[in-house]
């Protein structure tokens, strides 16, 4: 196999200049015991125990970014319970610290098929997402691509650090679906509709589901994109872990630190003493004081105060005496009725 | 909160991505690579794609390069109403059994291929547009290839009625499907007696044709009959009749005032060994029985030579593409007889049989052996001296992306031996290799 691929390759590059044939042709000879076996997989299916209960328990894979990611689902693969019923996985924990991601599944089709569908679940093994059902379709051989059931989703990754992020991929073959067969188009039939002659009439074979299969999988980081398809780039601080995520629980409200609420406690419980004092002089407006004002403030609120009184703007001196104290000002009205006494003299 | 969010830009992502919502659909073939002729110089070829065809088989006997690019667009599609836009462009080197592919730059419109680096070609073989209708029969008018029935390892349409017009196609009528087309077609240009040009209304002498098919009735489960009917009448300007009936200048080239009928019944065999197996028997008669005697592309043309007249030519073919477990197998069979509607002639006859048996080694490797024999006796009449033959065979050795009869793109080399009593001396083998795709 291995001085196949080196003569293909050898070929490849003295005659048709095709860089890697590694990652056109997916080695479907090689799994020939997975693809064959769909009654021993049903079996294997019915006899087997699921791995876990619940999402969090099942072992997640690191997903590379790549786009070249051969998996094959087989017994040695874990379990899980689905509402749907039992499936053979695989599942995967998404890069985190990227962009956007494109990710293409692609299940091939050869004596057998497994029919994928996918789950995807946020950082808190919520699900977000079931891709399944319509979105993945039969794709004809066409170049060097084979016979295959594939999907192409994208992933969001714009909201950084968002714990709602999709965080994990789980790859699964609804129970029903294994009864089911696709209906694979007979490369005569391609043929013709690529010469644009009469079909031959051969019968479309119909490919059987397993519940064992190959698939590839590409995972595209689109930030990494160059040229005109990268319209946009998110841009990244510092490393967020999507799953200890420094988001407030309940955002969109006023967050007032734990700090300055103690402040503000003792600058009320200060106020009704002052205010008592000079009762007579303030209006019924509750004063809060919010701290000390600095000493260069107080003296000129005390100096524009004497000023309005010497003027004879009463009412005015009474506003910035009401504003000095707001302000957090202790001698505002001590200043205040010392002009009025004053100015009366 | 430190992300920084761009909701913005996401939305014009967005809205770019979702643009492209029918896209183009690209389809093509090419062929093209070199050949040896042991006893010195390069490959010579008993066969082209075109009149003068692979009798032995086409495999090692491509002596051209030859691509399709045909590009559509479903340009509107609302309510079950769909229209698409298709074209197709072919390029090629100069067909001849000669070895017309010259060198890396082999220019376009410049000249025959006399030296090499001019004599390649370029035509624009189909540009239409197809409107399906919401009960899907589909109407269609422009340049295309329609009702096109090859036999891949011969590169052998025994049926092509291409070219310009307009038609409707597959309206449900009882068990199967229906289609009738009008197709035009036109022959050589009528000359004056010192060779100019008859009127400068007409260029070329021209006929009308129809086309009727009856497809996809089902005898059993796998089993399908098609019923096709080509009619065509020679349509001639009032000069053009005038010379024809004064005998000046080339009207032997276009003169056939006679209608010509051409009818096929084809019955298809659709699971046979995993794969599939055609008979069909052909009749054509007057400008339609040269091609469906002996040429390739019948229907493609109407042979509006006087010469034509009365001819009457009978054929049958069986091909098909089976598959035995690691070995496939593509067959042809075809025996042809044309009664040449002259006085003490005898029928000309030819068959032949070609093989192209492969084992594949593995998913991307096979060797293949195309074995062919052709048997021709025309009559004395015209100058035959009995059966006479050409025989080839073939062994390649191919790389293929998958496995099977069908899997493209490929290379293969190969070394084609030739015999019999066709057979050119000092031209009986070849050594080469070739690339071929389709997609």
């Amino acid at each position: 196999m291995k001085a196949l691929t080196v003569t293909i390759s050898f070929l490849c590059l003295t005659l048709a200049g095709c860089s890697s044939i590694d990652n056109l042709i997916v080695p479907t000879s090689e799994y020939k015991s997975v693809l064959d076996a769909r009654e021993r997989s049903i079996t294997a299916l019915a006899d087997a125990h699921p791995c876990c209960s619940q999402y969090q328990q099942i072992p997640y894979k690191d997903l590379p970014i790549s786009d070249n990611i051969l998996l094959v689902i087989d017994g040695s693969s874990p379990v899980y319970h689905f509402p749907e019923g039992n499936s053979f996985i695989a599942a995967y924990k998404l890069p985190v610290n990227s962009g956007d991601l494109k990710i293409t599944i692609s299940a091939q089709v050869d004596s057998t098929v497994y029919f994928p569908a996918v789950i995807m679940l946020d950082s808190q093994f919520k699900p977000t997402r079931n891709i399944a059902g319509e979105i993945f379709k039969y794709k004809p051989a066409k170049f060097l691509d084979p016979d295959r059931v594939e999907a192409v989703f994208t992933v969001d990754r714009t909201q950084v650090g968002n714990p709602q992020n999709e965080s994990y991929m789980i790859i699964y073959t609804p129970l029903s679906k294994i009864d089911e067969t696709t209906t694979v188009i007979h490369p005569a039939n391609l043929q013709a509709e690529a010469l644009h002659v009469d079909q031959p009439g051969i019968k479309n074979p119909q490919v059987p589901h397993s519940a064992w299969g190959l698939l590839k999988l590409s995972v595209e980081d689109l930030s990494s994109i160059s040229g005109r398809d990268n319209m946009y780039k998110p841009v990244y601080q510092d490393t967020i872990d999507a799953n200890t995520p420094k988001v407030d629980p309940a955002p969109n409200k006023l967050v007032i630190s734990s700090a300055a609420v103690a402040t503000a406690g003792t600058a009320m419980v200060a106020v009704p003493v002052t205010q008592g004092a000079v009762q007579p002089l303030v209006t019924k407006t509750p004063v809060v004081a919010s701290g000390r004002m600095l000493a260069e403030t107080e003296q000129l609120y005390n100096q524009l105060i004497e000023k309005a009184v010497s003027g004879g703007e009463i009412e005015k001196a009474m506003q910035l005496t009401t504003e000095a104290e707001r302000a957090g000002s202790t001698s505002a009205k001590a200043t205040l009725v010392k002009a009025i006494k004053s100015s009366q003299k | 909160m430190k992300a920084k969010w761009l909701p913005i830009s996401a939305a014009v992502i967005m809205a770019l991505g979702s643009a492209s919502a029918s896209a183009v659909e690209f389809h093509g073939y090419m062929r093209a690579g070199l050949g040896a002729n042991t006893d010195g110089g390069s490959q010579y070829c008993y066969g082209t794609g075109g009149p003068n065809w692979h009798t032995v088989g086409r495999l090692g006997d491509e002596c051209d390069t030859y691509a399709e690019l045909a590009l559509s667009q479903e340009v509107y599609n609302k309510a079950s109403n769909k229209f698409t836009v298709n074209t197709l462009v072919a390029y090629g080197t100069t067909e001849g059994n000669a070895d017309a592919r010259g060198n890396s730059w082999q220019g376009q419109g410049e000249g025959s291929p006399d030296n090499p680096w001019t004599g390649q070609r370029m035509s624009f073989r189909e540009a239409w547009v197809n409107y399906q209708m919401p009960n899907g029969a589909n109407l269609w008018a422009g340049n295309r290839y329609y009702g096109r029935k090859d036999i891949h390892i011969l590169d052998f349409y025994y049926l092509n009625n291409s070219g310009y017009g307009t038609g409707i196609e597959n309206v449900k009528m009882g068990p199967g499907n229906f289609s009738a087309a009008y197709v035009q077609h036109k022959w050589k240009s009528p000359k004056n007696a010192g060779g100019t040009a008859l009127e400068s209304e007409q260029i070329y002498s021209t006929a009308h044709t129809i086309d009727l098919r009856y497809s996809g009735l089902s005898i059993t489960q796998d089993q399908t009959l098609e019923f096709i009917a080509l009619a065509a009448a020679p349509s001639y300007s009032d000069a053009q009749d005038k010379a024809i009936d004064s005998n000046t200048g080339n009207v032997g080239d276009y003169g056939l005032d006679k209608n010509g009928y051409s009818f096929t019944v084809e019955h298809t065999l659709a699971n046979l060994f995993g794969g599939f197996n055609k008979a069909a028997l052909q009749y054509s008669t007057e400008g339609y029985a040269w091609a469906g005697f002996y040429s390739n592309h019948l229907g493609d043309s109407y042979n509006m030579e006087q010469g034509q007249k009365g001819r009457k030519a009978t054929r049958l073919i069986d091909w098909g593409v089976v598959s035995f477990g690691k070995v496939d197998l593509g067959y042809s069979a075809i025996y042809a007889q044309l009664d040449k509607g002259t006085a003490n002639s005898d029928d000309a006859k030819w068959y032949n049989i070609v093989v192209r048996p492969q084992y594949n080694w593995t998913d991307f490797t096979s060797t293949v052996l195309e074995a062919g024999l052709f048997k021709q006796d025309f009559g004395k009449d015209w100058g035959s001296t009995g059966w006479t033959d050409l025989r080839k065979v073939t062994i390649a050795q191919q790389f293929t992306a998958g496995k099977g009869f069908w899997a493209r793109p490929s290379l293969r080399f190969f070394a084609s031996f030739y015999s019999g009593d066709q057979a050119i001396d000092n031209n009986k083998a070849m050594v080469g290799a070739q690339a071929e795709a389709w997609w």
